[in-house]
């Protein structure tokens, strides 16, 4: 039987290395236009899960299960891992499991709503944090 | 790797059941400085999002099996005592689902604040 997914995250962060992301996604809520553009930072265990293979289960139990109520069985905990990804991978793996589909998958509109950025583009700045747009 | 299949744990006074120890660990964590927006240590999550000034949410990797856990967060605004006003912030959780918890920050006078140091702890049962 596949060990539960805390379980297999557990004995990965034992034997790896975190990695630090190169990248940033940077994304707008088209339900919330008057809040900031927001930034998603990749958490370094996951990445070195990711990037190791054997420890994340595939990304449509996730999103399967963005439709059971709280409180029943969740398919991701106990779903066979998948091998190792890309850095580039990951990051879309992560769109996909942190950022709500409206973002990154329904929003039909002409607005670049959502970028994938070296970190290095991210202000330093925090000055006017809640002024931050995506350039168009 | 070897796994040691106990019902219970002792040290030959007192006995617990594992399932104390296990349930009772937290089930994710994160040391986050939201100035660098940089993730020092953590268990458990995949990310975190800057939201805004003073506000960040967490996703986990394994979700919780619902919304209604302990969500434990403390910060403060600088890493070397000097910040007088950062010293008095108001950290507390900010909503949680079964996938994320947030967090927002604000001083004594109602701002909202970045913490370089901002802690955040998850206590419940997994899905």
């Amino acid at each position: 039987m596949t060990k539960h997914l805390w379980d297999r995250l557990a004995e990965a962060k034992s034997r790896l290395a975190p990695v630090q992301s190169k990248y940033r996604v940077l994304f707008e809520d088209p339900a919330t236009p008057d809040e900031p553009a927001k930034v998603l930072v990749p958490d370094p265990n996951f990445m070195a899960a990711a990037l190791a293979g054997n420890v994340l289960p595939p990304i449509d139990t996730y999103q399967r299960d963005r439709l059971v109520p709280d409180g029943q069985p969740k398919e991701h905990p106990y779903a066979e891992p998948i091998g190792a990804m890309s850095e580039e991978e990951a990051i879309e793996y992560l769109v996909q499991k942190d950022i709500d589909p409206a973002v990154w998958r329904d929003y039909q509109g002409n607005r670049t709503i959502m970028k994938i950025v070296p970190v290095e583009m991210i202000p330093a700045d925090r000055s006017f944090r809640n002024a931050w747009r995506i350039m168009q | 790797m070897s796994t040691l299949n106990v019902s219970n744990v002792s040290d030959g006074t007192t006995t617990v059941g594992t399932s104390y120890v296990v349930n009772g660990s937290a089930k994710a964590w994160m040391h986050y400085n939201q100035d660098t927006t940089a993730i020092n240590q953590s268990f458990n999550t995949s990310s975190v999002t800057d939201v805004a000034a003073g506000e960040a949410k967490y996703t986990y990797s394994s979700a919780l099996d619902a919304a209604n856990y302990c969500l434990q967060v403390s910060g403060k605004t600088d890493d070397n005592n000097t910040d007088s006003t950062g010293n008095r912030v108001w950290v507390r959780p900010f909503g949680s689902t079964a996938t994320t918890g947030s967090s927002f920050t604000t001083d004594s006078g109602g701002t909202e604040r970045d913490c370089k140091i901002l802690c955040h702890t998850t206590w419940g049962d997994l899905a």
